[in-house]
């Protein structure tokens, strides 16, 4: 009978830890739920209880010219972004994980760096610079811009596949008479192809996002985020929340689909 | 592994090396440059000036808000670690069959927009926000309280919550490191959960610990989005002053003084803190 009784009270210890995560979850995600919620609202005013649900906002939201212009900009820069930062993140990660050079280990932690510095530095430096060798601001501009900061997640996520990248697969290859083109093309390509599309899709998802950065570097163009910021600025309409939720499923989907693919390290 | 060396991994880096010189090293010296320059109402004069350094001093809107601002950035970079600890402990150690959900939660919260997530913390602070419209319905308050958006505590709020996850990350990394092994041993000898904790533990996991705290220190003490939305006037950030300066102010030189100025600051506290850490044997 005590058996029993203690072993109940054991199973209705409050596991704090578990608690405390769960709480902090509800902290980090309602936000981003209420959203999601409020795009779907009847009435104008973001009030609980809704008033009924409708898709009215979105409705108005794909109508709208500046919307499809600005999502044709971003998906315009995200694909180029996607592709030029892959490019050369996957070489630099290459010559970073493959050969041993004098303070790899200094470079290696260099080349991250611009994660860490705050995008307010790049924006500004960069709308400098561009002013001052006489580059206009266009969506060139922006690619440039997102490039900066979207290198270092494709080398930092692509260091991580290498470095378990198990070489004697490619002396095997190279053993059984296949040359440098084949090797990487049938052996060390394939092995990677899941990497580099999750990679890019990260790189997608975080160009797709970009707003502090942008912000300086855009000129006259929109992309998406800086028509939420304009809207923000002009005070809240209801529309704002449809499309921040669209935005939202754009990255989600990247970011998820992302990991599933590649099992992205970032963590 | 077999590394080879010789100098073949320069052709591999050098389109890297050429991007970062031309688009990240060059325009920040570019910034560097022009924080001597001086500026008429029109257009920027190359000159070598001290004034605009000068200025920061001259009106203690600038400095105070210069040392607020880092002063915000720093209690957000330690609620920051202080909150995301346990859940990257918990994730390590607890929730080992669950983690993927875990995981996919946080990379939501990490990569759902930037510009959003502050949005969202305006809906729910706001007049007629959610916590104001609560409080009413459940007659703990007759009139909405409006300290609650556009404070001081709103921006640290809504920062944490965008930094968070972020902070997570490095710290997580680092408690992949801490063997089970070593907690289990201390625990055979005889420590108690406490002990373990904050001898064996944290420490071991420092580096992720301070790494998270300076991505999140730097990243927060120079936001300008946060204060401008959900801030106010008493929640101003130098951030916003700095950009203001490339924008509807125009005044380049000045702007990169203040922002070079942010970043000596954010350096020598970060510099300060290893140094501290260094000789508490926390880190070494």
């Amino acid at each position: 009978m005590i058996n029993i009784l203690r072993k109940t009270r054991k199973s209705f210890k409050v596991d704090f830890l578990a608690l405390y995560c769960i709480l902090l979850f509800i902290f980090l995600l309602s936000p981003i739920v209420i959203i999601v919620l409020f795009s779907f609202n009847a009435s104008r005013a973001g009030s609980f209880p809704m008033a009924g649900l409708s898709i009215k906002w979105y409705l108005e939201v794909i109508k709208s010219a500046a919307f499809i212009s600005a999502v044709k900009n971003s998906v315009y820069v995200a694909i180029s972004t996607s592709f030029f930062s892959v490019l050369i993140g996957t070489l630099a990660s290459f010559g970073l994980t493959r050969y041993s050079f004098k303070f790899k280990n200094v470079v290696k932690l260099l080349v991250l760096l611009p994660i860490t510095i705050p995008p307010l530095l790049i924006g500004i430096s960069l709308l400098s610079y561009f002013n001052i060798i006489k580059i206009p601001l266009s969506l060139l501009t922006v690619t440039i811009s997102h490039l900066v900061f979207c290198i270092p997640f494709v080398i930092l996520v692509m260091n991580s596949r290498l470095e378990g990248f198990n070489f004697s697969i490619e002396e095997a290859a190279k053993d059984l008479g296949a040359n440098g083109l084949q090797t990487f093309r049938y052996v060390t390509f394939p092995i990677m192809r899941p990497s580099l599309i999750g990679v890019a899709m990260l790189a997608f998802a975080l160009s797709f996002d970009e707003f502090l950065i942008t912000f300086f570097t855009i000129g006259t163009d929109n992309t998406l985020p800086l028509v939420i910021w304009a809207m923000l600025r002009r005070g809240i309409s209801p529309s704002v929340n449809a499309i921040s939720t669209l935005v939202l499923i754009v990255s989600m989907f990247f970011i998820l689909a992302a990991n599933k693919i590649a099992r992205l390290k970032l963590l | 592994m077999r590394l080879k060396s010789k100098r073949q991994h320069l052709p591999l880096l050098l389109p890297l090396y050429i991007y970062y010189l031309l688009f990240l090293v060059v325009p920040l010296i570019a910034l560097f440059i022009i924080s001597f320059w001086e500026r008429t109402s029109w257009n920027l004069i190359p000159a070598f000036t001290l004034s605009n350094y000068l200025k920061i001093f001259s009106k203690p809107v600038y400095y105070s808000l210069l040392f607020r601002s880092v002063l915000m950035g720093f209690i957000i970079a330690l609620v920051c670690v202080i909150l995301s600890y346990p859940l990257a402990y918990a994730l390590t150690f607890r929730f080992t069959k669950r983690q993927d959900v875990v995981l996919y939660l946080i990379l939501i919260s990490l990569f759902s927009s930037y510009l959003v997530r502050i949005y969202a913390w305006k809906t729910i602070l706001g007049k007629f926000g959610l916590i104001n419209q609560i409080l009413t319905y459940l007659y703990i308050i007759k009139e909405p309280l409006e300290f609650l958006l556009y404070s001081r505590t709103a921006v640290i709020v809504t920062l944490i919550f965008i930094f968070t996850p972020f902070t997570l990350l490095p710290i997580y990394s680092s408690l992949q490191n801490v063997s089970i092994d070593f907690i289990e041993a201390a625990k055979d000898l005889g420590a108690n959960n406490f002990n373990t904790l904050f001898r064996i533990t944290i420490p071991l996991s420092m580096p992720g610990i301070i790494a998270g705290f300076i991505f999140t220190f730097l990243l927060s003490t120079g936001d300008y989005v946060t204060p401008q939305l959900v801030g106010g006037t008493s929640g101003m950030m130098i951030g916003k002053v700095i950009s203001d300066q490339f924008g509807i102010v125009y005044d380049w030189p000045f702007g990169s003084a203040l922002a070079y100025f942010m970043i000596f600051i954010m350096i020598f506290v970060v510099y300060t803190l290893i140094m501290i850490l260094k000789k508490c044997k926390f880190y070494r």
